[in-house]
């Protein structure tokens, strides 16, 4: 592969969780539920998928695991919030104080202190034909299932917003009086919204534990989860939108990597500059402060019922 | 005519007050039945038993020969019972076709581009107007309520409640609505008219019926009652009717301004006000909507400090005292707008009490608020004021707009002042508490105080001042003793001279 070959490549194997976190979050947003706690299911997620793998051996029982995980987590964040009207951000934060614990404690249980397990990995799946193909072939068809899952998601969301029961759960994120009046069941929309939310996070939280590495360290999400929230402000709560989005943040990642491989030496001027670590580190995350300071203000608010319950008046 | 709809024996109790108390009524085909009633009579709650957004605790609803126990909007709908809300419910983000396909069975139908859809041909049938592709928040109140009635007619109702549809229309959008609701009439729609408004209740319907605290108090074809019927049988008693007597003015001065000029605030400034008004006397401030009435009422209320000019209560140039020290000075102000002026509306009835209450010295125990001395006060006004079905408890939201207007009033006289701005103090309200506002202001004229009414309400500036300003942009630019003619004060109002 060369250089360009394997930046982009990166690029889009790290954008991939952000991405898969986004559309559920999209979803879960444009029928007027906001879940922070993504950042939580995702780990959750993670952590199912990863425990699940170790035990059966497969890396598609850990996906399966992951992905049922989310959703109950997302019944569970749905039945606070949208069926006892509690405040979804008080309840986002709760899961994910509850998620690092939780998913500490039982690694700890299950694989001991210093644990050294691993789980299947979920290969490479070149596409026939297409990966043959120079350089797209390499960036784009050379990738987990789960990266043209991403692809196959984005379109899928986008069809679904135009359609008529996109249209009722866009309502919902708007006017929920409007949408009830016009006989959508808000309550039962946002619900399977929230549910499809948590699915993707849990499925987001494998692609770290299953296809990205094999292992599981505590806490391992490491923001991934507020990142993708920003991917959805970013992308203007469009699936494309997102797609897009995260690849910005991918990219920042991949270059903090590659920064890394080659050295934190660079010749600024003609004076070698040395770079710590740490900041590279922290270029994902200054690229998303940046971004959200630049753009968020210029750009349209979100779904106007954001965060809002809908309760019935008389 | 057959019965579309019939309510049998309605009954429902919202916590431990009885909202509707056995109401029976029925809606036929090609007429139109008008439902009237004060603020709170119920008339809104029967409706939503109807649609099924409220849930009766006793009684049964039969629509076109089938019987539901317990309704539900989408059984409704689905039934051919479409309602347009006094708020309405469309997507403002949405445009008119997508607000018609939401929640609709016929979804791709109605955002059809065709001109032989099934949405072009609705519109031009019943000439309600408005193009498909346009995004709603863009378009006026008077057209957003034809898409709610598109909505309704797009998905075959054959029954329409209109809650309060005139509450927001300008004249001549109300002509619009009531061709269109005629033609409606005619192709065999059966039409629910929820009104306060006598006049086009009578006008309009073919069926008028009362209700009166949850019970049925009249239901009669519209050609047999008269207005003054229909009234006396809304509020349960004869209304006074045509002008009121007004005290006599005595000699002194209670409120002066002598050129009052407003800054520049973006809205039409109020410029060179002088005018002196005695104790006793009412000071009607006439004028169309925008000429700078509002600015007047936040001069004189303290909002505003004047570019120039002053103010004098009772001899003392109140000029540079904030909102606070005219109140203690003894002038009260009756916002016009009550719901983002007047109250906060999350808050208890209780704690509203306090709004614009100064000094607090009577409610207050050392350095903490006397909430015994609160709800004592408070209660004395819901009983005082028949704010019904309220407790000290209660937010000011859940009240309807007549009884938060009668807290307002109450709570402003309750602070015993000397001169009252009232600005546009009934309206929205219903007879009932229309005649109750007035009487409290006369009162206070009567005791020796004094009112400025700024009202765009003519027939209330006429029936209550006894001398009239009329405002043309931001002037005053005429003036008209009591007993002046209507035609001859509405021409100032709209031209700016004295006819």
């Amino acid at each position: 592969m060369t250089g360009l070959e394997e930046f982009l490549s990166g690029t889009i194997r790290l954008s991939a969780p952000l991405i898969l976190a986004a559309l559920g979050e999209i979803v879960s947003q444009r029928s007027g539920v906001i879940n922070i706690s993504i950042e939580g299911m995702m780990l959750g997620g993670a952590f199912a998928g990863f425990a699940a793998g170790a035990a059966t051996g497969s890396a598609g029982a850990g996906l399966l695991a992951a992905a049922a995980a989310g959703a109950l987590f997302g019944c569970v964040f749905a039945f606070i919030c949208v069926v006892r009207n509690a405040d979804q951000i008080v309840a986002g934060m709760g899961i994910n104080i509850a998620m690092i614990g939780l998913t500490g404690a039982l690694f700890r249980a299950i694989f001991g202190m210093e644990s050294l397990a691993t789980a299947p990995r979920l290969e490479d799946y070149p596409i026939p034909v297409l990966s043959g193909l120079p350089v797209v072939g390499k960036v784009f068809f050379t990738q987990s299932v789960l990266v043209y899952a991403c692809g196959a998601l984005a379109l899928g969301i986008w069809f679904f917003l135009r359609s008529p029961q996109g249209l009722g759960l866009r309502a919902c994120g708007v006017r929920p009086e409007a949408a009830d009046a016009a006989g959508v069941r808000v309550g039962l929309t946002r619900f399977a919204a929230v549910v499809f939310g948590g699915t993707m996070a849990g499925i987001a939280g494998a692609y770290l534990t299953l296809a990205q590495t094999s292992s599981f360290a505590e806490n391992m999400t490491s923001g991934r989860g507020f990142i993708a929230l920003a991917v959805v402000i970013f992308g203007r709560w469009h699936p494309i939108g997102a797609v897009l989005a995260a690849l910005i943040f991918g990219g920042a990642n991949e270059a903090q990597f590659w920064f890394q491989a080659r050295g934190s030496q660079a010749m600024i001027a003609g004076i070698h500059v040395h770079i710590p670590y740490q900041a590279l580190l922290a270029l994902p995350y200054v690229v998303t402060l940046a971004v959200l300071t630049v753009f968020a203000g210029s750009y349209r608010r979100g779904p106007r019922a954001l965060g809002k319950p809908y309760v019935r008046s008389r | 005519m057959a019965a579309l709809l019939q309510l049998k024996d309605i009954t429902r109790d919202f916590g431990t007050v009885r909202a509707l108390d056995g109401v029976s009524f029925e809606a036929a085909a090609g007429e139109v039945h008008a439902l009237l009633g004060e603020n709170g009579a119920g008339k809104t709650t029967l409706m939503n038993v109807a649609f099924g957004f409220v849930r009766p605790d006793h009684g049964e609803i039969i629509f076109d020969g089938r019987r539901y126990t317990a309704m539900t909007p989408q059984a409704a709908m689905a039934a051919g019972i479409g309602m347009v809300h006094q708020h309405f419910k469309l997507v403002e983000e949405f445009t008119v076709a997508e607000n018609v396909a939401l929640g609709s069975p016929d979804y791709g139908e109605a955002l059809r581009p065709s001109e032989h859809s099934r949405l072009k041909s609705i519109i031009r049938d019943t000439g309600l107007d408005v193009d498909p592709s346009a995004v709603v928040e863009d378009l006026p109140v008077g057209l957003r309520q034809r898409v709610e009635i598109l909505k309704a007619l797009f998905r075959g109702s054959r029954l329409l409640i209109l809650d309060e549809p005139t509450a927001v229309l300008t004249p001549r959008e109300t002509e619009d609505l009531f061709r269109v609701l005629l033609r409606l009439r005619e192709q065999g729609t059966g039409i629910v008219l929820i009104t306060h408004k006598l006049d086009e209740a009578l006008s309009l319907s073919d069926r008028v019926t009362v209700l009166r605290n949850g019970k049925t108090v009249l239901s009669r074809p519209a050609a047999e009652v008269t207005q003054a019927e229909v009234a006396s049988a809304m509020v349960g008693r004869e209304l006074d009717s045509g002008a009121r007597d007004l005290p006599i003015p005595q000699e002194d001065i209670l409120l002066e301004a002598r050129d009052l000029s407003s800054p520049e605030t973006g809205q039409q400034p109020a410029q060179e006000i002088s005018f002196a008004l005695r104790a006793g006397e009412i000071l009607g401030i006439a004028g169309v909507e925008g000429n700078g009435q509002t600015a007047l009422a936040d001069l004189l209320a303290g909002v505003l400090a004047p570019q120039s000019g002053s103010l004098l209560l009772a001899g003392r140039d109140v000029s540079r005292e904030g909102v606070d020290g005219r109140l203690r000075a003894g002038l009260a102000h009756i916002p016009g707008d009550r719901q983002t002026q007047a109250l906060l509306l999350e808050f208890p009835l209780r704690e509203n009490l306090l709004l614009g209450r100064w000094p607090l010295g009577e409610f207050l125990r050392g350095p903490f608020l006397d909430l015994g001395a609160l709800s004592l006060s408070t209660r004395e006004a819901i009983e005082a004021y028949g704010i019904r079905g309220a407790t000290v408890q209660t937010p000011a939201m859940s009240l309807s707009g007549g009884n938060q207007q009668r807290f307002v009033v109450a709570r402003q006289l309750g602070a015993k002042p000397r001169v009252i701005v009232a600005v546009n103090p009934t309206r929205g309200l219903d007879v009932g508490a229309i005649e109750y506002v007035h009487a409290r202001l006369v009162e206070h004229c009567e005791r020796g105080g004094a009112v400025v009414l700024i009202s765009t309400d003519l027939d209330e500036v006429l029936a209550l001042s006894h001398r009239i300003l009329v405002m043309y942009r931001g002037r005053v630019a005429a003036e008209y003793p009591r007993g002046a003619r209507r035609e001859d004060v509405g021409l100032a109002m709209a031209t700016g001279r004295a006819a």
